[in-house]
């Protein structure tokens, strides 16, 4: 017996075995756990994508469509990126089966655990523009991808039903507008009672989707305008920037002096200069509505010395939720609100 | 100094064997004959043929010595290594997977133990002969079963040693022990050997 154990260790030496290094157990580990983490991190991308798209499936709309209920589910179903997220989770399983402990673990904990680890961080990502971005850019870049999404495409080009999707072409005025829909046709919509759901304006060259009724030949009424995609965030596609990319934009602090109309209105910056500020296209954001003395921040285009082309505007603080004054200093004015 | 080392704790060992290969020995000359008999009882091999596989399964356990994790008993790492060796040994010869005769002891009081749980007797005596038929019954099972009995019931392995030589969840090294034993009971009923013991 102790012959033979001489005899391996007399081999070892004779064959100059050397033990490895212990660098290439540690580069070994730590590629093994950066797949992991890098299937997880993908996991998370397409389930934050699949999060985004059940949460703007429009699900209320079942009604409009001639659809059984299963048809309805397969059409919202992001079937796409779910198999993503299988794909990667079992990568991820996978990786963490090889890792020094993983083993001890029971399949499903491991699957289950590497699920919602992705739709944590979807859920993370969701909060961000991410998934909007990535949606774009497969709709622009996978023709495959595309061609799935034609399908919800036909499912709006349904005026019959109620449905129309398309580009705002022009604002005529605050009742009507020029809408060119996906298959390029023209059409007058009716936008006088419309809700314009989400964060969304009649801002001329964004995406929509409609529910209403169509009125004739070219006529629809628009009881409601969606965004196409997510909550409207985007205004047209000449600034497909997030409204949260301030520095290509010029910004004006100050406050509202006059509101003129729902299309202008005079502000006095901070050095007490007056401007005349254009808000036809505007995005408020918060809860902010255009209230007499409001102090705000205008972002969007200087057009001239006193005209400023406002894309968006915000409270100088908060959220502009504002109070009003009592009355004793107040009077009858009606805009009469807390700093 | 001899003796100072052949009672010193393994992962001690596995540390001065890194610093000078002579102290290994001490590592070997420990698990020489517990690998040497796993290689003989998961296999046909002859004794040389073992002895040449054992000496292949110390290299590999010396060239990874630095990979060798603390959190595991050396003696699962050991096994883990040796049972990889095996299957690649014998995959190459296809008598891993199929049915093979294992090597023994008919006098093995190891297989007293395993057909008295087996079956959930108080007490067995095993003759000769059916000792034989036993050992044939064992062999017939499929390797992934043959692997836990053998580890279980003649190397002594509790679960979770076990589970780290396999690389296995601990439930899933449970499930695997109670199929492997119903298979074996249900190939003994086949043989009538439950009637002997």
């Amino acid at each position: 017996m102790t012959d033979l154990s001489k005899n391996i260790l007399a081999q070892i030496k004779e064959d100059n075995v050397r033990p490895y290094s212990k660098w290439r157990f540690i580069f070994k580990r730590s590629v093994i756990w950066t797949l992991f983490l890098l299937s997880v991190l993908s996991g998370s991308f397409a389930s934050a994508v699949t999060m985004f798209q059940l949460r703007y499936a429009d699900w209320d709309l079942y009604h409009h469509l001639n659809h059984s209920l299963t048809e309805f589910i397969f059409l919202v179903i992001p079937f796409f990126w779910l198999v993503f997220i299988l794909g990667f989770t079992g990568f991820a399983y996978y990786y963490f089966r090889h890792t020094q402990q993983g083993y001890r673990y029971r399949t499903f904990w491991v699957i289950a655990g590497s699920i919602v680890l992705s739709f944590t961080g979807g859920g993370l990502l969701c909060a961000t523009a991410f998934p909007e971005r990535l949606e774009s850019l497969f709709q622009k870049n996978v023709s495959f991808y595309r061609n799935m999404h034609e399908h919800k495409m036909n499912v709006w080009m349904s005026p019959g039903n109620g449905l129309l999707a398309g580009e705002i072409g022009e604002i005529i005025s605050a009742q009507e507008m020029r809408l060119k829909d996906l298959k390029g046709r023209l059409w007058t919509v009716m936008i006088g009672d419309t809700i314009w759901r989400g964060q969304l304006k009649p801002v001329k060259n964004i995406k929509i989707k409609l529910i209403g009724r169509m009125q004739g030949e070219g006529r629809f009424r628009a009881d409601e305008i969606r965004p196409w995609h997510g909550h409207g965030r985007r205004r047209g596609k000449h600034d497909c920037k997030f409204s949260g990319q301030e520095n290509e934009k010029e910004l004006l602090v100050g406050e509202i002096h006059k509101i003129i109309s729902d299309k202008e209105l005079r502000l006095k910056d901070l050095q007490g200069q007056i401007w005349t500020i254009d808000i036809a296209a505007t995005l408020w954001r918060g809860r902010l509505k255009p209230v007499k003395n409001l102090k705000i921040r205008v972002f969007g285009n200087k057009e001239s010395a006193s005209r400023f082309v406002a894309s968006e505007i915000r409270p100088q603080h908060g959220h502009g939720r504002r109070h009003r004054l009592p009355d004793s200093e107040c009077g009858n004015k009606p805009d009469c609100l807390t700093d | 100094m001899g003796d100072s080392y052949e009672n010193m704790p393994d992962e001690l060992l596995v540390r001065l064997s890194l610093e000078n290969p002579d102290r290994f020995y001490y590592l070997i000359k420990r698990y020489e004959p517990r690998l040497l008999r796993y290689i003989r009882r998961s296999t046909d091999a002859g004794r040389e043929e073992a002895e040449d596989l054992l000496q292949e399964i110390f290299i590999k356990i010396y060239r990874n010595l630095n990979g060798f994790n603390q959190k595991l008993k050396f003696s699962s790492w050991a096994y883990r290594i040796a049972r990889n060796e095996i299957i690649n040994q014998f995959h190459k010869k296809k008598a891993y997977v199929s049915k093979i005769g294992l090597n023994i002891n008919d006098n093995d009081s190891n297989l007293t133990d395993f057909v008295t749980d087996a079956f959930d007797l108080q007490d067995s005596y095993i003759s000769r002969e059916n000792a034989e038929k036993v050992k044939g019954a064992l062999a017939e099972l499929p390797a992934k079963y043959r692997d836990v009995l053998v580890l279980r019931y003649f190397e002594d392995k509790n679960y979770n040693e076990i589970s780290d030589i396999l690389r296995k969840p601990p439930g899933t090294v449970a499930t695997l022990i109670n199929r492997a034993k119903s298979g074996f009971k249900k190939i003994a009923r086949r043989h009538q050997l439950e009637s002997l013991i």
